[in-house]
């Protein structure tokens, strides 16, 4: 196992000062994948906030708005296109890049998630640097 | 195969000859008796009557005077009651046979029917009650004749105790060559001959007759005078009537090649539906862990030197990781395929399309593509993606049998037959000249385990197979060993709703 020291040291150079620390919310479980994509988030030069408990992720989602929401939906206890649909009924976060990570290849999930409102659907597993052009197209455009 | 108790009409066979004798003696006696004593009674009375009117209205004269003409008259009716009662006793014997013979040809024809003969009806002439009843108790009989004949899957005979056929279902027709006209009511033995080739048949039938054994799934073959050697599979269970008196034999009739092929589909649905309860796991449990070896790969090949044997690992791991998930992928989409949206489509355009997807295959090879379409084809009702997907995976398979330098021809054709919900097939053929299929891979191209590429995951044929039974069509192959092979996909043209296709 990689500690947070050594990733952090691999993911330096990346680091950019050219992106205002945007606020990137993830919303999944525990997995090592979303650790290694927060960690290269944070390096990129976003402010990340992982929510993985039920509590936490309303908790979070009262506060301010991120400016993007990467969804995971590989959680147990909490249904993923739910979720989508909750976050796209508010006003709040009617307009907010919503991007769905998943498992589940079938075109049937993904034109679900993109009819409940998602803006993009990544299959896992999901290229980094691929992923991270997505996230900072969305992220530039507002 | 369980026993099978012939439990309502046995009730007509519970009456033991003597029993029926009885219920005709009792008639003959009681019809007589009644109709004499009837006649008898009447004449009695009658002189009764006449004599005691003659005896109040005369005097001791006229008693005198017709005392001769009254004896008289006594004894003629005394003659004409005792011939009425000979003659009513003569009609009542008439009467009484006259009602119990249809009903005794009745008991005897159902009688024989609890014996298991079902190919027995019921004859009774006239229009009367009991012809009627003759005739709805037919119809009865050849309900249950098709019936058990029908949920009977494969071939059925019944024999009764003494080995005759009391019946023989249209499969087995089929399967023995014999016409049931032809052998109903003949010893079995006239049917498939007591030799050499048929001893395994006949031990099965003595000792499930003798040792009261039954035997299921016995494989055999048997020669008859019409097919030599017919590869075979019989099970035999009891015939029993309402008392569990024996009263014959079941003897079901598999076509092994059949049965085999039936046996080899429930397998693959067997573990196709093992595979299904895993399906939901495999994405989570596999795609997750990829995807953080996936990162971390990309991470250490970001931080080494180009070059670097680092470099040279990391580009292992990532297209090692994608070659898995593609395997995934595919897994995936063969246990749950795709539902996509049907609609009707040129079967040709698909084929078109489909090639130039698949064109990348024939890149380094020299393969000559004769292309030859139908262009009267009518549209068919399909999944459009799945079945390009169910076709490229064929023609994949025939440029990549192709070394560097062959043919690869693709035709299409309609196939006209017109059943109830369809106008014919079409038939798409996608033959190489390629290597070809091994003997002993044939029975399992289709089986979703099996490949023979290095790098391959077995779904290929076994999606596409699926998908063309999805949409109700047949594939079957043809190959020689060395001499490429022939896939042949055969497509219903389905009816739509307002009658065009």
């Amino acid at each position: 196992m990689m500690s947070e020291f050594t990733l952090g040291k691999m993911l330096m150079p990346m680091a950019s000062k050219f992106f205002a620390k945007k606020r990137i919310l993830i919303i999944g479980s525990d997995t090592k994948a979303i650790t290694i994509l927060s960690s290269r988030l944070v390096h990129t030069g976003f402010q990340v906030q992982i929510a993985n408990e039920t509590g936490e992720i309303y908790r979070l989602l009262k506060g301010k708005p991120p400016q993007l929401i990467l969804l995971d939906s590989s959680m147990k206890e909490l249904d993923s296109f739910d979720l989508l649909m909750k976050l796209r009924s508010e006003k709040r976060f009617r307009s907010i890049p919503i991007f769905i990570l998943a498992c589940e290849s079938e075109i049937e999930n993904i034109d679900k998630a993109l009819n409940l409102g998602a803006n993009n659907y990544i299959v896992k597993p999901f290229d980094p640097i691929d992923i991270m052009e997505k996230i900072k197209k969305a992220v530039g455009k507002k | 195969m369980s026993e099978v108790n012939v439990k309502n009409s046995a009730k007509q066979g519970k009456h033991s000859p003597l029993e029926q004798t009885k219920i005709r003696f009792r008639l003959i006696i009681v019809i007589p008796v009644i109709t004499t004593l009837l006649v008898l009674g009447v004449g009695w009375y009658m002189i009764e009557l006449s004599t005691r009117e003659l005896l109040i209205k005369s005097t001791p004269e006229t008693v005198m005077q017709y005392r001769a003409s009254v004896q008289t008259t006594i004894e003629h009716s005394t003659i004409a009651v005792v011939v009425g009662g000979i003659f009513s006793l003569a009609i009542g014997i008439v009467m009484a046979y006259a009602i119990t013979a249809p009903i005794r040809k009745l008991t005897d024809d159902t009688t024989s029917i609890a014996r298991g003969d079902l190919s027995r009806t019921i004859h009774l002439s006239g229009d009367g009650e009991i012809a009627m009843l003759g005739s709805a108790f037919n119809n009865m009989l050849s309900s249950i004749n098709q019936y058990l004949l029908q949920t009977m899957s494969g071939g059925v005979v019944t024999i009764n105790d003494r080995g005759e056929i009391t019946s023989i279902s249209a499969d087995a027709e089929v399967i023995l060559g014999f016409n049931a006209r032809d052998m109903i009511g003949r010893d079995i033995k006239d049917m498939i001959p007591y030799n050499r080739d048929n001893r395994k048949f006949h031990k099965v039938i003595s000792e499930t007759l003798e040792q009261r054994q039954t035997f299921s799934s016995q494989e055999m073959t048997i020669t008859t005078d019409r097919r030599e050697a017919i590869p075979i599979s019989i099970s035999t269970s009891f015939l029993r009537d309402h008392d569990n008196t024996l009263i014959g034999l079941i003897v079901s009739f598999e076509d092994v090649k059949h049965l085999r092929k039936i046996q080899e589909q429930m397998r693959i649905v067997d573990r196709l539906t093992m595979l299904g309860g895993l399906a939901a796991g495999i994405a989570h449990q596999v795609r997750n862990p990829l995807c953080s070896i996936r990162g971390l790969a990309q991470l250490l090949k970001e931080n080494s030197e180009t070059e670097s044997l680092l470099t040279e690992y990391s580009n292992v791991i990532l297209s090692d990781v994608d070659r898995i998930d593609r395997v995934v992928d595919r897994l995936l989409k063969f246990i749950q395929p795709s539902s996509s949206s049907w609609s009707f489509e040129s079967l040709n355009e698909i084929v078109d399309d489909t090639i130039l997807l698949s064109k990348h295959e024939i890149r380094k090879k020299e393969i000559e593509l004769q292309i030859d379409y139908d262009d009267d084809l009518p549209m068919i009702l399909c999944q459009r993606e799945n079945l390009m997907q169910a076709i490229m995976n064929i023609v994949v398979n025939a440029f990549q049998a192709i070394d560097i330098q062959g043919r690869v021809s693709i035709r299409t054709r309609k196939s006209i037959g017109e059943t109830e919900d369809s106008f014919g097939e079409i038939c798409l053929e996608i033959s190489d000249n390629g290597g070809g299929i091994a003997p002993e891979d044939m029975d399992r191209i289709f089986d979703p385990s099996f490949t023979t590429k290095e790098d391959g995951s077995g779904f290929g044929l076994a999606i596409t197979k699926q998908t063309v039974e999805i949409h109700g069509g047949n594939i079957d192959f043809f190959s020689e060993n060395g001499d490429g092979s022939t896939f042949t996909i055969w497509l219903p043209i389905k009816k739509q709703r307002n009658g065009e296709a």
